[in-house]
């Protein structure tokens, strides 16, 4: 039996009736990691892991019975675990040590989880490949020569190649989605206020969420239902219940709509994802699942609004990353305005830079209005718009990329090339909604792609029955 | 985007740059102004609330406990007696 392909659910199976032992487990999956080093696509093994494993088993022993009692994770390099670094792919951040568990962390902890590594991260979570970590790329876990995606690489490459069975990422505009495409496993988005942002550093907090990675449906909801729910350390979390995901996933869901937005069907016009988008809609059409054209007119307008509104809250929620408080300080500063200048000159790269410098762009007076406001006056047009659409079916789908996983290195010194990869998956965030990839279909070198199923707010449990059933249909084929 | 305006903008960002970095920062950044300005285009109708995600549930406002003042000094760069050291700002 190799471990390290079974899912947490059949892990946490097999820890309970004793045909391993948490320390067992903990340890082949740590040996997997250090076999995969090149991909880099962990950061850190903590060395506390396997300890940590040995005092659960005795706890299994005792009768603990937690979700995920004994299940390794790994999570995303801007995620914190106390005593730990968490340095979110920075040279500046490389010594911060967590001083407190962020609430997912508390979360899975007291649920049996044992947290195993960090993993690697475009800068402050700002990319679409891992291409912009200061620690270098994570490698595609299919093709050596492609980027994993970003800008929760790390963490895609680790479920991928069975580092571990779930990870978290985290999300603005596509970071969870776009990696779990191009490495060929399912990524969520959940609804915004779905899962508690204390202890995760953020870059644009009105989009940021934290994100799941699994290589089956189950453990996705698994891990939701852990997570999931209100905090009182963060007042954007919300208190609406929380779904027994996981037992209603199997619910019967051919008697739902699927819409498919006529404004996606001509963007996808020509793009390497336009085959499998609509092979996708013909399978489900085929398997008698109703599907409605339905419209959301600017949709298009997803990739403007964002690259507005994330600029403009990172370029705030990073002034306080100043050589101060934490973050490495430039010595040759001789007085504070220099400290701030020099110290976050050295410590930011070149991406991370170029943000601030849009956001600080738009949100300047004389240009606030044109930009700033506007963008969030569509943010609000957007919502809009979504709502109706929910109101004529149950799921809207749509491509997560535009293609396969792109070479390392080959996209042009024109950062809005690269910045075009978010098109189809930024709009979830400007709204709110959730938004599950899942891994559908090949593209013409035969890497994987995927396809988004999105649904209204707070509706995660829609999203996995819907994904289950394309599962089923998609099995009954091969 | 004139030279002058990136160095405001990079002293309102508290960034500095080399000269070198400036010249490419400059087609970069017209790039992203391209793209900025398609928010232009949008056609927006009435007046709409800013910000429609609904958010903010407020806890109870009771006192706790919170974290030592020496825990949150731990990652300073240069710290001393429970402050942030930074070099004198008054001449």
């Amino acid at each position: 039996m190799d471990i390290t392909k079974l899912s947490a659910l059949e892990i946490k199976k097999h820890i309970k009736s004793g045909e391993v032992t948490c320390e067992e487990v903990t340890r082949v999956f740590i040996s997997k990691i250090l076999e995969n080093k090149k991909y880099n696509a962990v950061l850190e093994v903590f060395d506390d892991a396997v300890e940590n494993a040995k005092a659960m088993d005795i706890k299994i022993k005792d009768g603990f019975n937690g979700k995920l009692a004994g299940v390794p994770i790994i999570i995303k390099d801007n995620i914190l675990y106390s005593g730990k670094i968490c340095s979110c792919g920075s040279k500046f951040m490389k010594d911060y040590i967590a001083q407190y568990n962020s609430t997912v962390v508390k979360r899975m902890l007291d649920e049996g989880a044992i947290i195993i590594a960090r993993a690697n991260m475009d800068e402050f979570a700002m990319g679409s490949s891992t291409e912009n970590s200061a620690f270098g790329v994570a490698h595609n876990p299919i093709d050596f020569e492609r980027v994993a995606g970003g800008s929760s690489g790390g963490s895609a490459c680790a479920v991928a190649l069975d580092m571990c069975p779930i990870a978290l990422g985290t999300e603005t505009g596509g970071s969870v989605r776009q990696p779990a495409s191009f490495c060929g496993i399912y990524g969520l988005k959940p609804s915004y206020g779905r899962i508690s942002r204390y202890g995760v550093v953020a870059f644009a907090s009105s989009l940021d969420q934290v994100g799941i990675f699994s290589k089956t449906l189950e453990d996705n909801a698994l891990m939701l239902e852990v997570i999931a729910g209100g905090d009182n350390n963060d007042e954007t979390s919300s208190k609406t219940k929380v779904d027994d995901y996981l037992s209603e996933i199997d619910k019967d869901s051919t008697n739902i709509t699927i819409g498919v937005p006529k404004e996606i069907i001509e963007m996808v016009k020509g793009l390497p994802c336009e085959v499998n988008f609509h092979n996708f809609i013909k399978v489900i059409k085929d398997n008698n699942i109703k599907t409605k054209d339905i419209s959301i007119k600017d949709v298009g307008l997803g990739l403007a609004t964002y690259y507005i509104l994330a600029p403009a809250e990172a370029a705030s929620n990073l002034a306080k990353f100043d050589g101060v408080k934490y973050t490495s300080r430039d010595n040759n500063a001789k007085n504070l305005q220099e400290i701030y200048k020099k110290s976050r000159s050295k410590g930011f790269g070149k991406e991370v830079k170029r943000r601030i410098m849009l956001g600080n762009y738009v949100l300047s007076s004389g240009y606030y209005d044109a930009y700033y406001k506007k963008a969030k006056a569509v943010q609000g047009l957007l919502i809009e718009e979504y709502e109706k659409a929910f109101d004529e079916c149950d799921i809207i789908i749509m491509p997560t990329t535009l293609g396969e996983a792109y070479k390392i290195g080959s996209k042009p010194n024109d950062p809005v090339e690269t910045y075009k990869e978010d098109i189809f998956t930024v709009t979830a965030n400007i709204v709110g909604i959730p938004s599950l990839s899942i891994p559908y279909g090949k593209g013409k070198e035969g890497l994987p792609l995927g396809i988004q199923i999105m649904s209204k707010k707070f509706n995660e449990k829609t999203i996995y029955s819907f994904a289950k059933t394309i599962e089923k249909i998609v099995k009954k084929e091969d | 985007m004139d030279k002058k305006e990136i160095k405001h903008l990079a002293e309102l960002s508290k960034l500095e740059f080399t000269d070198e970095e400036l010249e490419s920062f400059d087609f970069e950044f017209e790039k992203l102004i391209e793209l900025a300005d398609i928010i232009k285009n949008a056609n927006i109708d009435g007046e709409r609330k800013l910000n429609m995600i609904d958010m903010n549930e407020l806890r109870e406002d009771n006192p706790k406990s919170g974290y030592s003042s020496e825990i949150l000094l731990e990652n300073a760069p240069d710290k001393k007696k429970g402050y942030f050291v930074v070099p004198r700002i008054v001449e």
